[in-house]
């Protein structure tokens, strides 16, 4: 077989903070890929998110030109990787594109939960694996006690591991020797007819959809006829090129090498997970499918301003172009008129697919608490699936309900192994395995309900472990629970993009502190508002949110009527950002209330 | 054409700590203050005579009579002109007053607060109630028939007796005119940094004002704007050019005008002004849209609310087909009048007034 000798196709894997966004930079600074007066830190995170909240969401690739020790030129390509548990199918998209990975342990904080998993998807892969040890100049880092981790926990050879800091820059030139020496390069099929996988696409206003692509056979020109394999649309390629993370356009690209095209693709279909062929020479066989990565939680999300629902519709057509886990499908809410049920691999997901929405798209939008997918059984044999609380049906024609379980695993410092316990069985966990680790950190394992792990369980677990502890989890199955739909009502009417299905024990508790808890997010109103929970019409809970009495601009400030139209415009802003229900005005976050009960 | 003007007296001996408006201690910078003031005012005064003329602060009186003649002396005024002067109770005598009246000033607006000794010292006032009830005695004895007094309710353990009593004691000594605001605790005053226990809450500022309203309508005081009350025919009718939304001058640091549909504000830092006091901090042309609007917000604070005829005139609209909703959905819940020629607020909808002004904006 011949392969590329020259090529290298890798990413990084790591759990959040353990630094692989500061690798990167790195890397391409000491490649001379990005000049020291261009770097800008996690120069491979491109939206403005990534970078304010640390963390990777979006894939991007980045060419290298490397000149080894041997003397020989390489290309080096990363492929960034998502670094969050909520993205562990952007990871296996970017895995079945290289030949090798860089796993980054933090030298202070050891193997996590989620490194275990991204690991066994990289194992699955049969990619290289080249351990990295972070963070050394920290005076906290233990190298050896990582080596030993990295080696008993995930069963790799920890005697190649590389110590090195990706802040001042010690042993990254190893790390450059070791992808040369130790990743396979990739295979020379380039006389096969074209096979490419695209692992990403993304809309440019100019360009269209821009598809980003690993070729695996064959060969790729500018103005070469290609297919999709499975979307069976057909275009020209206009633009071809490569990353660095700056797009360099070239006129062809060969097998084992990561590029991207243009086609000028207007539609807002999705490519991703597609093979990419050529029209005149196609390929037989398609490359093996990805896998699929199922949304597992549910929001509404709805405009502020009802005119802008055909915005949204665009917006969530665009996103899901560069984040094919989305999916959105029109529903309506009596409480919050038209919008979407929209699917998310988790709370994080979710959170940053709404404000990529509100600040990408400039939409101000509502939305609801999340829910999972509950499987109804009615009493004349039928089964629904419910994604939304509003739609489940009356408790009369309902024989049981059955919910989403997932298997959670959980890495501790074994001091906190009680209050994780204590926490786990508050949410209605069943306790599967614990195991030590090492000395001092235990492994959890645990099944708990999807619904109450999206609630607030990961914000719980990090605060009662001061962040020491990490979690990972993944679908078990359905089991029957005893739910109840706890309805809210405000000034006397329902509103449906309130209401929760929760475990009948917890009804009462919940319906209280959500009513305490909409007390305090409502702001007052011209009128007085009662908060009411309920169960099937029965009021479990109650408060009031008394009218409002004083809100008037008493002083003259010497004819500074400049200061008196700011002070009304910027009330009038706040008030737009509210939803208006029935004659309640009510804030975005009251609709994610049921989320925060613990806070205080 | 401009009928009336504002001149801004920034200075301060010291800074009430309810208070984030700009001042300043140096008084030692006085001189050169009035110089650039001058200069401001003769490059920008068209010479109209003036129906208002108003001096503010700050505290004016920590100009002598002699200073403030010589800035009345840069204008040209109508017979009856309405000239006020703030002034502090700290520093007043029979002789300041006299002079007062002497060189024109017909309208005195006393910063009382409170009569509440305790209250005043926590409050960072450096007068005491006996300072004020002595300034009403010399004004009046100066020949003063047109005295203000100004009231703040909600402050640190003021009770609704408390400010009851505070009005009550106005109104016996005579004054004409009650200014009342409530307390409202702004970024960059003392009290934002240093909250002070035991004041009084929304719900509590609201019962205070509906009192006070009751008390001054029982004194046959108008309510004639949102926090001001007046024996008839002593309405500050330059307070009132403000609502009516027509042009005004605006002289001296931090002052804001109004001239040919411009709003300006000059330099509100005391040594910008000095070093060039014709260059304003900003400027801005008000639209149609916004001319609308603020004919609106203004209007409404008075009792006698807007003129619909004359805004339909004005602007080229219908007013009532144009915010038919706002107007139905306030009428009905008791917040606004409207019988198609005027349109004005009730007294539970003063109390909430931001809520509906809101509403009239675009």
């Amino acid at each position: 077989m011949k392969y590329r000798e020259n090529v290298r196709n890798f990413c990084i894997i790591a759990h959040i903070d353990h630094g692989k966004s500061t690798l990167a930079d790195r890397l391409l600074e000491d490649t001379g890929t990005v000049a020291g007066r261009d770097m800008q830190n996690q120069i491979m995170d491109s939206m403005e998110i990534e970078r304010e909240r640390g963390i990777t969401i979006k894939l991007n690739s980045a060419r290298m030109n490397y000149k080894a020790k041997n003397g020989k030129d390489y290309e080096l390509n990363l492929i960034d990787t998502p670094g969050h548990v909520d993205f562990s199918y952007e990871v296996s998209r970017s895995l079945a594109a290289c030949e090798g990975a860089l796993l980054i342990v933090d030298a202070t904080q050891g193997v996590e939960a989620q490194t275990l998993a991204n690991v066994f998807l990289a194992i699955e892969q049969n990619l290289e694996i080249i351990p990295v040890i972070n963070k050394i100049d920290l005076p906290s880092a233990d190298v050896e006690r990582v080596r030993q981790e990295i080696e008993e926990d995930l069963g790799i050879d920890a005697s190649l591991a590389i110590p090195v800091s990706a802040k001042t820059g010690e042993g990254v030139d190893k790390v450059l020797e070791a992808i040369v020496d130790l990743i396979p390069p990739p295979v020379d099929n380039s006389d096969k007819p074209l096979r490419a996988l695209v692992f990403d696409s993304a809309y440019d206003q100019y360009l269209g959809t821009v598809c980003h692509f690993k070729i695996m056979d064959g060969k790729i020109k500018v103005g070469d006829k290609v297919k999709f394999m499975a979307n069976k649309k057909e275009y020209e390629v206009v633009e071809l090129g490569y990353q660095t993370p700056n797009r360099h356009p070239v006129d062809e690209l060969t097998c084992g090498d990561v590029g991207y095209f243009a086609g000028s693709i207007k539609e807002l279909t999705r490519f991703v997970g597609d093979t990419l062929t050529d029209v005149e020479n196609p390929a037989s066989e398609p490359l093996p499918g990805y896998k699929e990565a199922l949304p597992m939680v549910f929001s509404g999300m709805y405009p502020v301003d009802n005119e802008d629902y055909g915005d949204l519709k665009e917006a969530l057509e665009k996103l899901k172009l560069n984040d094919s886990s989305i999916t959105f499908e029109p529903e309506t809410s009596s409480a919050l008129g038209f919008g979407f049920r929209c699917g998310f691999l988790g709370m994080l997901h979710m959170e940053i697919a709404q404000e990529r929405l509100e600040r990408e798209y400039g939409l101000s939008l509502v939305t609801t608490a999340p829910s999972v997918v509950y499987k109804v059984y009615k009493t004349n044999g039928e089964m629904l699936e419910i994604d939304n609380p509003a739609n489940l049906p009356q408790s009369q024609v309902v024989d049981y309900i059955e919910e989403p379980y997932v298997k959670v695993q959980l890495i501790t410092p074994e001091e906190y192994v009680g209050t994780l316990m204590e926490l786990s069985q508050g949410k209605r966990g069943i306790f599967i395995n614990m195991s030590y680790l090492d000395k001092t950190r235990v492994s959890l394992d645990y099944e708990i309900p999807l619904n109450e792990v999206i609630t607030d369980f990961y914000d719980q677990l990090k605060s009662r472990t001061k962040g020491y502890a990490s979690m990972d989890y993944e679908f078990k199955d359905y089991k029957r629970s005893k739910l109840v739909k706890l309805d809210v009502m405000l000034a006397g009417e329902v509103v449906d993009a309130l209401s929760v299905i929760c475990h009948e024990d917890n009804a009462f508790y919940i319906g209280q502190k959500l009513t305490t808890k909409l007390k305090e997010i409502i702001p007052r109103q011209l009128f007085e508002v009662p908060v009411q929970a309920a169960i099937g019409g029965r009021v479990i809970a109650r408060t009031n949110i008394k009218a409002m009495r004083k809100d008037v601009l008493d002083k003259c400030y010497g004819g500074d009527i400049t200061r008196k139209r700011k002070l009304l415009e910027k009330q009038k802003k706040g008030k737009k950002r509210m939803k208006s229900v029935g004659r309640v005005e009510i804030p975005q976050e009251a609709f994610m209330a049921v989320l925060s009960l613990e806070d205080d | 054409m401009v009928k009336n003007a504002y001149i801004h007296i920034p200075f301060c001996k010291s800074k009430c700590k309810y208070c984030s408006f700009i001042s300043y201690p140096k008084l030692e910078l006085k001189e050169q203050y009035l110089k650039a003031l001058k200069l401001e005012i003769t490059s920008k005064y068209r010479n109209e005579k003036l129906n208002t003329l108003y001096i503010g602060g700050g505290t004016p009186s920590t100009l002598t009579v002699n200073e403030i003649e010589q800035l009345l002396c840069l204008f040209d005024t109508e017979k009856d002109a309405e000239i006020t002067i703030e002034l502090n109770p700290e520093t007043m005598s029979f002789e300041y007053f006299r002079g007062l009246k002497d060189i024109g000033i017909n309208r005195v607006s006393l910063g009382c607060q409170t009569f509440n000794d305790d209250i005043l010292k926590r409050i960072g006032r450096r007068h005491n109630s006996q300072q004020a009830i002595d300034a009403v005695a010399y004004a009046k004895d100066a020949g003063f028939k047109n005295i203000s007094m100004d009231f703040i309710y909600g402050l640190p353990n003021q009770t609704l007796q408390d400010f009851s009593s505070d009005l009550n004691k106005a109104i016996s000594l005579g004054v004409t005119h009650i200014s009342l605001y409530g307390l409202k605790i702004d970024e960059g005053c003392y009290f934002y940094e240093h909250r002070p226990e035991n004041i009084a809450n929304d719900d509590i500022q609201a019962d205070m004002y509906l009192n006070a309203c009751k008390i001054m309508k029982e004194n046959d005081f108008l309510h004639y704007e949102i926090s001001n009350f007046a024996k008839k025919g002593c309405e500050s009718r330059h307070n009132l050019n403000y609502w009516y939304n027509n042009s005004y001058y605006g002289f001296g640091v931090a002052a804001h005008g109004y001239i040919e549909g411009v709003r300006y504000a000059n330099k509100n830092e005391l040594g910008d002004y000095i070093k060039n006091p014709l260059i304003c901090a900003d400027e801005h042309k008000i639209t149609q849209r916004e001319m609308l609007e603020e004919e609106i917000f203004l209007g409404l604070r008075k009792s006698k609310g807007l003129d619909i005829s004359a805004i339909n005139r004005k602007f080229g609209i219908d007013f009532k087909e144009k915010y038919s909703n706002v107007i139905d959905k306030y009428q009905k819940s008791g917040y606004l009048n409207f019988d198609g020629n005027i349109c004005n607020l009730t007294e539970s909808g003063i109390l909430v007034s931001n809520v509906i002004l809101v509403d009239f904006l675009d």
